[in-house]
């Protein structure tokens, strides 16, 4: 939670608007062609692992997935409005602290010592210190001294559940004929952190908007909730013996979940003013200036982040090997930092058109300060070079450096013990005012430098749609920063950012279908469209022909648990469900739900192409089903996996598996119509998703089901059979998912699906129609099973207890609209679960929400 | 602090002045600047999950007003 990332979420509107205000002398907004129109981005960030020095860290090194959907339409000629949806899942490695390498903070759990390094912030031996240098002197690792120092450093590497943050925005703006004002506002949610905020922005144009003036400010109000690790609870805690000594912020406090566990509480509050100008030069040149001023208050430390410190206690150097050798304990603190920060930032960017090449050269320029004595610089240029046929390639690099935070440190030496031993025998901790006011090891913090670059690439097709690709790569390293004195290499990384986006103009939709001669129903865009529920509904009908869908699936199974068709109590699945052993845990409830992009394009006649990749999110919360009697004759590894599963939600998400397929034309007689698709799905989808070490066990993997794909090929095979009879239509289906692996990396596969389904509807003249749906699905337990650590505690984790047969009914609903927006569709259905006949033990389903919007073009 | 205030004010009205020195470009003169190549965003969606990279790695804010919340803590 640095403070420095506080800026992260930045509002898309603006960016989406920004090229629009950047057009001074063109009415702005107008501009854009669009005035309705929506993207949707892929993003993955990838983080390559530290230099632990001769260790390898168990833990992958971080990535992250986002997802981004915007959408911008005109409500009159003056009033626009953006509404984003954002959401970022990270997983992986992260540094919690820094400490000499003699100090062995990652260290293997593992008898064999071979499992990967975990993170250990407190030491087993006597560590010693040059009573002159302070320099950690060389041992063989059993407290013997070898001679010389080591001053090399060392990231205290620790992994990380899967977490998910989601945000949405928007942006209101009303605009004159010099000026605009705008009122934004949105939510930012993660487990740990709550942020909402809310701006209001201005800008006036000067001279035949030669000259724009922009103004804003903005405020946000943050709530942190942080679940202290657990492993870190100890050595936090009994440095000092209660929370206050050890941490110290008049906005946030440290209590007792329950559980065992410890909470961090805070607060803070951002203020936000910029002030900026752009200006015409000249017909090919423009520059923008911005000034940025950010007042930031409260708890703006990382609850995550500690900072080892060397206790010299005085008491204990006669235990010191040599005279010029200093014995020293090791612990570790949280971070500490200021509870108020101030922030300048500068911003320049010039504009060159240059025409012999046709091109777009951009300079930026950055100059960033804050009151914590960070001073960073940003270089960057960009070259838009538009290559004909409606392409643009933009490479850009870009150079950062900073200075350190004053308060910056990799760990402390005190010249007082860990404990001290009153005169009543009771321990002391150590006194914390002799400690600096502030300090924190966070890498970012840290002085260095980043040099890298990217490109994007992006095709604006003819018909309202633009497609863009994106990628660059980035060093990271102490190294680089300007005029020497940066962090040393233990610190460097380098890390990676693709993308994928489309963006549609909704309004295109309509005019190219129109243009083109079609007519859009006969997309089966129309009102006699399959439910949203049914997937390779229809082909599309000519040579050329492009469409887009967003489908969105959620489905939850909570309630009791089923055998077979049978409920049963959960004195059943304690003893049933999980084999021999018996289950501990078995979950209360469970949300899935997969955002799917689907386009499709023909490029005969006779065939339409297929693409879909898709994004999954799922949670699940987990009840104990054991005795407090039962639960205190657990081993310790297993009691910590017992509380791990019950203390909280767990939730999983990212990029899943992305399927190819092909549609071909079987019959298309009068009022009849049927089409086959066979097709596959790539693994694309992580089926290695792990849960958080805890308790200094090795977790290992998480449920079954809250892996992201298959980590099969998959082959999908399915056939289709419409008819009409205006205003009435009917549809079946029959299809299939054959897993053509036995088993994907994980060591287990997935069941095969086969599913029919029959539909019959009601279109009306005004667009909407009605459907009725029965479907019947029947899918195989999983085989194989996981070949690495985990813990079975859970019905969940049973391959037995998956698939089943199942019937439900589905309630659709479509509405297809006219007019600007002719070409786009709305499609809803609720699946109502109405027979299950489960494999094993299961959740009993609640039901599954179809949405699905469609754009033809 | 009050220093780099004064520094980067200056810098803000050195540009003004200059700005203000370049005189009259009429709006159908400016086709070059209204192309897809010179906007100051070139692509806002892909500029804006840069960002999101850039400031949750490095100290300095990315300066946008009605900026929007969340940590990212990793």
């Amino acid at each position: 939670m640095p403070p420095e990332s506080r800026q992260a979420g930045r509002s898309t509107l603006q960016a989406l608007t920004a090229a629009a205000i950047a057009l001074p002398g063109l009415a702005p907004v107008a501009s854009l062609a669009q005035d309705s129109a929506a993207v949707l981005q892929f993003g993955r960030y990838q983080e390559s692992g530290r230099d632990l020095f001769g260790l390898s860290s168990k833990y992958d090194p971080l990535r992250s997935d986002s997802l981004q959907a915007s959408a911008w339409t005109a409500f009159t000629d003056r009033l626009k409005g953006v509404l984003n949806l954002r959401q970022d899942t990270w997983s992986g490695a992260t540094p919690i602290a820094t400490a000499p390498r003699e100090w062995r903070g990652n260290r293997s759990r593992a008898a064999d010592g071979v499992s990967g390094a975990s993170p250990y912030i407190v030491n087993s031996g006597p560590l010693y210190l040059d009573k002159r240098t302070l320099n950690p002197l060389r041992t063989d690792g059993f407290g013997n001294l070898t001679g010389g120092e080591d001053t090399q450093l060392v990231h205290t590497i620790a992994g990380a559940s899967r977490e998910t943050r989601r945000q949405v925005d928007f942006d209101l703006r009303r605009e004159w004929n010099e000026a605009a004002l705008d009122v934004n506002g949105g939510v930012s949610s993660e487990p740990d952190y709550l942020s909402r905020f809310l701006g209001i922005g201005g800008q006036r144009d000067f001279d035949q908007k030669l000259t724009t003036i922009n103004a804003g400010l903005a405020y946000t109000s943050s709530n942190i909730s942080a679940t202290l690790d657990h492993d870190a609870v100890p050595y936090i805690f009994n440095a000092c013996g209660n929370p206050s000594c050890n941490f110290v912020s008049s906005t946030a406090h440290i209590a007792n979940a329950g559980n065992g566990g410890k909470v961090l509480y805070g607060r803070r509050e951002d203020w936000a003013a910029t002030l900026g100008l752009t200006q015409v030069l000249t017909a090919d040149a423009q520059v923008q200036a911005n000034l940025g001023y950010t007042h930031s208050q409260g708890y703006l430390s990382n609850p995550y982040k500690l900072v080892t410190v060397a206790f010299v206690d005085p008491e204990q150097q006669f235990l010191a090997p040599s005279p010029d050798a200093l014995v020293v304990n090791v612990g570790a603190i949280m971070e500490k930092r200021p509870d108020l920060r101030q922030q300048w930032l500068f911003n320049f960017r010039y504009a060159q058109y240059i025409a012999a090449a046709d091109a777009g050269l951009h300079l930026n320029y950055a100059y960033f300060s804050d009151d914590w004595g960070i001073r960073a610089h940003t270089f960057e240029v960009e070259w838009a070079q538009p290559i004909g046929a409606g392409w643009m390639f933009t490479p850009m690099a870009r150079y950062y450096t900073q200075t350190a935070a004053s308060f910056y440190t990799p760990y402390l030496v005190t010249n007082q013990g860990q404990y001290t031993a009153s005169s009543s025998g009771a321990a002391v901790p150590f006194d914390l005012s002799k400690l600096p006011p502030y300090y924190s090891s966070d890498y970012r913090l840290s002085a260095f430098g980043t040099l890298g670059g990217g490109f994007t690439l992006s095709k604006e097709f003819s018909r309202g749609v633009t497609a863009y690709v994106g990628y660059s790569y980035f060093e990271h390293s102490g190294s680089l920063k300007w005029g020497g004195g940066g962090e040393g290499p233990y610190a460097d990384f380098n890390w990676w950012l693709v993308s994928a986006s489309l963006k549609f103009d909704l309004e295109a939709a309509g005019t190219a279908a129109a243009a083109s001669g079609h007519a859009v129903h006969h997309h089966d865009g129309g009102a006699d469209a399959a439910p949203a529920g049914v997937m390779f509904g229809h082909i599309l009908p000519a040579a050329g022909d492009f469409m887009a869908a967003l489908r969105l699936m959620g489905s939850r199974q909570a309630g009791g648990f089923r055998h077979g068709a049978r409920a049963v109590d959960n004195d059943a699945v304690k003893a049933d469900a999980c084999g021999a052993n018996g289950c501990l845990v078995a979950p209360s409830w469970m949300n899935t739900s997969m955002y799917m992009v689907e386009l499709m394009y023909a490029p005969v006649d006779w065939m339409t192409l297929m693409v879909m990749p898709t994004y999954m999110n799922m949670s699940m919360q987990s009840q104990g089903l054991l005795t407090p009697q039962e639960q205190a004759a657990l081993a310790p590894d297993v009691a910590a996996m017992y509380a791990h599963h019950t203390s909280h939600e767990h939730t999983s998400g990212g990029i899943g598996d992305t399927g190819f397929y092909a549609l071909l034309p079987l019959l298309d007689v009068g009022s009849q119509r049927a089409h086959v698709s066979v097709g596959v799905t790539a693994p694309t989808g992580d089926v290695s998703v792990k849960l958080r070490d805890t308790h200094q066990i090795d977790a290992g993997f998480d449920h079954y089901g809250m892996q992201l794909g298959s980590g099969t090929w998959d082959f999908n095979p399915s056939i289709t059979y419409l008819a009409s009879a205006a205003p009435w239509f009917f549809g079946a289906q029959a299809s299939g998912i054959v897993r053509m692996q036995s088993r994907n990396a994980s060591g287990y596969a997935l069941g095969n699906v086969v599913q029919a389904t029959a539909w019959a509807g009601f279109a009306s003249e005004q667009g909407f129609s009605a459907t009725l749906r029965g479907a019947y699905t029947q899918q195989g337990a999983i085989r194989g099973q996981y070949n690495g650590t985990y813990y079975a505690l859970s019905p969940v984790d049973y391959p037995a207890n998956y698939g089943g047969r199942f019937w439900d009914l589905g309630f659709g609903a479509s509405y297809a609209f006219k007019g600007a927006l002719a070409g786009n569709q709305l499609s809803l259905e609720w699946l109502q679960p109405v027979g299950d006949n489960f494999n094993g033990y299961q959740l009993e389903r609640r039901g599954t929400f179809y949405a699905s919007w469609q754009y033809g073009f | 602090m009050r220093a780099q205030v004064t520094r980067v004010g200056l810098a803000v009205l050195a540009c003004v002045g200059l700005a203000s020195g370049c005189a009259s470009v009429p709006a159908w003169e400016r086709g070059n600047l209204a192309k897809p190549q010179m906007a100051f965003d070139l692509n806002p969606t892909e500029s804006a999950l840069r960002a999101h990279a850039y400031s949750s790695r490095e100290a300095a804010a990315s300066g946008q007003v009605g900026a929007g919340g969340g940590c990212g803590c990793y």
